[in-house]
């Protein structure tokens, strides 16, 4: 009878007492801890202070603006690439496409430091013998810069994350029903037209999407940033995760750390809603 | 009944409970209160946890209810990890601290180690690195010597004899004629710095910083300001850095460094101590006593100039287990008192020990009784780089340095920034 009577209380309690437990109540001491000088075994509660501290912190908001740029330039990357991607597998349904498919999200599958070290690899030494080889200076000292450290970066995370998206992509573009675009063929519309007014329009779920996961991931970007560059040269790539982490566990300042962490939530908050809301509207 | 209703929605409920509950409950099970007893040893040196496996396999024989499990984490990740055993309720019995600010930290787990016959045969020197608020309660795990490490084969080939550099102007001259050989000899650069990493930079800095402490560790780590009184020597060691190292110079880190340029004869000096001499010899037996020499830092530039000894690791013994805590420190007090842990230490692990009265002939290699014989003496000078706030080496010192190698920030620049950051950090991180 209990059971019965509570049928809904007793599927949602075990998940929700879990989310609570991890998610929910660590958050909230969290946010307390942004409040004290805690070094990770004592704290005392200390107001405001450290968020005065982070807004004069040059190097946070040094950070915090790589981490804007970054984001701004991976998104708009990710996204057409792996549109570009979508469209090419989606083409014509053969044997090479479905191998283009798998080549083009195999990097997905390798894990963000791995990559981070397969990377730094190429961009060390396979750039250097090629920068010898063939005369070009371009090829030389890539991460001991802080501009090539960022395009590194970048680079790296659009390999990583264009097969990902493309994979949404190619599955609302299987969506769009065949007889619409032969109907448009028949109409004579070109290929490009067949793209910017049948299929772009239809993809705008896709965007939303997309865009959501790529934006929200970028500003999170940790291990690939550890292992390709570790914030050098002279903490030029330090992104607003690693910035924390070394705080946190570096420096062993904590409290400060996790006042960081809060504006940082703000900031994935506020970008991802505004975006939610920028492409909801997009979609109508 | 109900549950033979809803089976399946209550299997599944119970299930998830006990999930929960069992895994709340396993941490706290604690084996049974037998006469075995097994000791928790936090390591932070990865390269020699092999060789403290030995050393516990060892123990273990002679002391057959005593068994040391090892856990190992380091690389940079050491402290985080370490930490987060203490927050876990795992604190371990025996911890590797890495100077004075990590000892601070824990100073309330810690125990005292006054007694032990071990702390006696300590070198004088080291002693203050283990020190907290009056009381020893860490003991050296080595000897380390900090300078240049030379390349004799190089050397020898550019016609320059190590003995006769007695000052700076001796040693810029040597660097300036291997310099001008440099295509006959095959070499990438004089030097071979590490650039990319902060911690040969941090540990070249002691060579400056270290002079205004006398030994005094304590003094090091309360100290509120950055020590510049041989700021201008400092300068003048990374400019000839800078000049005369493989290019590009923050794209070289430590590994190639050591195991490339060094081992391969494509630079004559590197910045590293005998930490290396494992490595070294690891690929090829004899080099070190063979082409492995060192040169120290002109500093004061007196002729007082010698290699700074000292350790960058310390053990403690935590009192979070009383009843492991008499264990913990006999097998502390047996790894610096055995012979049979100390031929592991010097043959295996190709340490320098910390302790007194070493019959100097036991070591393997010349470079290692030079430095013995260096770091024994009365005028033995320890770094202190280990004592700088936490953070400051990597996110301070090493970056800004870094910035002068490319020419991003000029010398009374960095002066400034590097005196604020310093005193910045020792403000936030001595408040209690």
């Amino acid at each position: 009878m209990l059971i019965k009577k509570h049928q809904y209380w007793a599927f949602v309690l075990p998940a929700l007492l879990f989310i609570i437990l991890i998610i929910a109540l660590p958050f909230l001491i969290g946010i307390y801890y942004s409040f004290t000088d805690s070094n990770g075994l004592n704290s005392s509660f200390i107001g405001l202070k450290n968020y005065q501290i982070l807004f004069r912190d040059t190097i946070f908001l040094q950070s915090l603006w790589l981490t804007v740029k970054f984001s701004v330039v991976s998104v708009l990357l990710i996204n057409l690439i792996g549109l570009a991607f979508a469209l090419i597998v989606t083409s014509s349904d053969n044997r090479f496409n479905k191998a283009l498919r798998t080549i083009f999200f195999m990097p997905n599958l390798i894990g963000g430091i791995l990559l981070g070290f397969i990377w730094q690899f190429i961009f060390t030494s396979a750039f250097k013998a090629l920068g010898g080889s063939l005369n070009l200076d371009f090829f030389n000292g890539w991460l001991s810069d802080p501009a090539t450290g960022f395009w590194g970066i970048v680079i790296l995370f659009v390999w990583q994350m264009s097969g990902y998206i493309m994979l949404i992509y190619v599955s609302f573009l299987n969506s769009i029903p065949q007889n619409t675009i032969q109907a448009a063929r028949l109409d004579g519309a070109e290929r490009w037209q067949i793209l910017m007014f049948i299929k772009l329009p239809q993809l705008a779920p896709a965007f939303t999407i997309s865009l959501f996961l790529t934006l929200a991931n970028s500003f999170k970007l940790y291990e690939q940033n550890l292992a390709l560059t570790n914030g050098g040269p002279y903490r030029s790539t330090e992104m607003i995760s690693m910035y924390i982490y070394n705080t946190a566990f570096v420096n062993f300042q904590q409290g400060y750390a996790q006042a960081a962490g809060i504006i940082l939530f703000f900031c994935v908050t506020l970008v991802s809603f505004l975006q939610l809301a920028l492409s909801r509207r997009g979609e109508r | 009944m109900f549950l033979k209703k809803r089976k399946f929605s209550a299997i599944l409920f119970v299930l998830s409970l006990l999930l929960f509950v069992t895994a709340g409950c396993t941490s706290k099970s604690q084996p049974s209160n037998s006469s075995k007893i097994t000791l928790n040893f936090f390591n932070q040196k990865p390269e020699i946890s092999s060789q403290y496996q030995k050393l516990a396999r060892i123990y273990t024989k002679e002391q057959p209810n005593v068994s040391i499990q090892i856990t190992t984490s380091g690389q940079g990740g050491g402290a985080a990890a370490l930490q987060a055993k203490f927050a876990s309720g795992e604190a371990p019995d025996i911890i590797m601290l890495g100077g004075l600010p990590e000892i601070d930290r824990y100073k309330n787990h810690l125990v005292s180690l006054q007694g032990l016959p071990a702390t006696k045969m300590i070198l004088p020197s080291l002693r203050s690195g283990g020190v907290s608020d009056g009381r020893l309660v860490g003991l050296p795990v080595d000897l380390e010597a900090y300078g240049w490490s030379y390349n004799k084969e190089v050397f020898a080939r550019a016609g320059v004899d190590a003995s006769a550099i007695h000052n700076y102007s001796d040693f810029v001259k040597a660097v300036k004629k291997i310099d001008s050989q440099k295509a006959k000899l095959g070499l990438n650069g004089v030097f071979g710095f590490n650039g990319a990493d902060t911690n040969s930079i941090a540990s070249v800095s002691a060579q400056f910083t270290s002079q205004a402490y006398d030994n005094d560790q304590v003094k090091a780590f309360k100290s509120t300001k950055f020590p510049w009184k041989y700021g201008s020597q400092m300068h003048n060691y990374y400019t000839l850095i800078r000049n005369y190292s493989v290019q590009p110079i923050l794209s070289v880190k430590y590994d190639p460094s050591v195991q490339d340029l060094f081992y391969n004869g494509k630079v004559a000096m590197i910045p590293q101590g005998n930490w290396i001499v494992p490595t070294l010899d690891g690929i090829e037996k004899g080099f070190v006593q063979k082409k492995l020499g060192m040169l120290p830092f002109f500093v004061r530039n007196d002729g007082s100039d010698r290699l700074l000894t000292g350790s960058s690791w310390y053990l403690g013994v935590t009192n979070d287990h009383p009843k492991r805590e008499k264990a913990a420190k006999d097998f502390v007090n047996w790894m610096f008192t055995s012979r049979k842990a100390e031929n592991v230490i010097i043959n295996e692990m190709r340490f320098v020990p910390a302790t007194k009265n070493f019959d100097v002939s036991r070591l393997p290699d010349d470079l290692s009784k030079d430095i013995y014989r260096i770091g024994s003496s009365k005028k033995a000078r320890a770094p202190i780089h280990k004592q700088y706030p936490n953070g400051f080496a990597t996110q301070v010192l090493g970056p800004y340095i870094q910035r002068y190698f490319v020419n991003d920030i000029s010398w009374t620049e960095l002066e400034k920034v590097i005196t604020t950051k310093y005193q910045q950090l020792r403000d936030i991180q001595s408040g209690e």
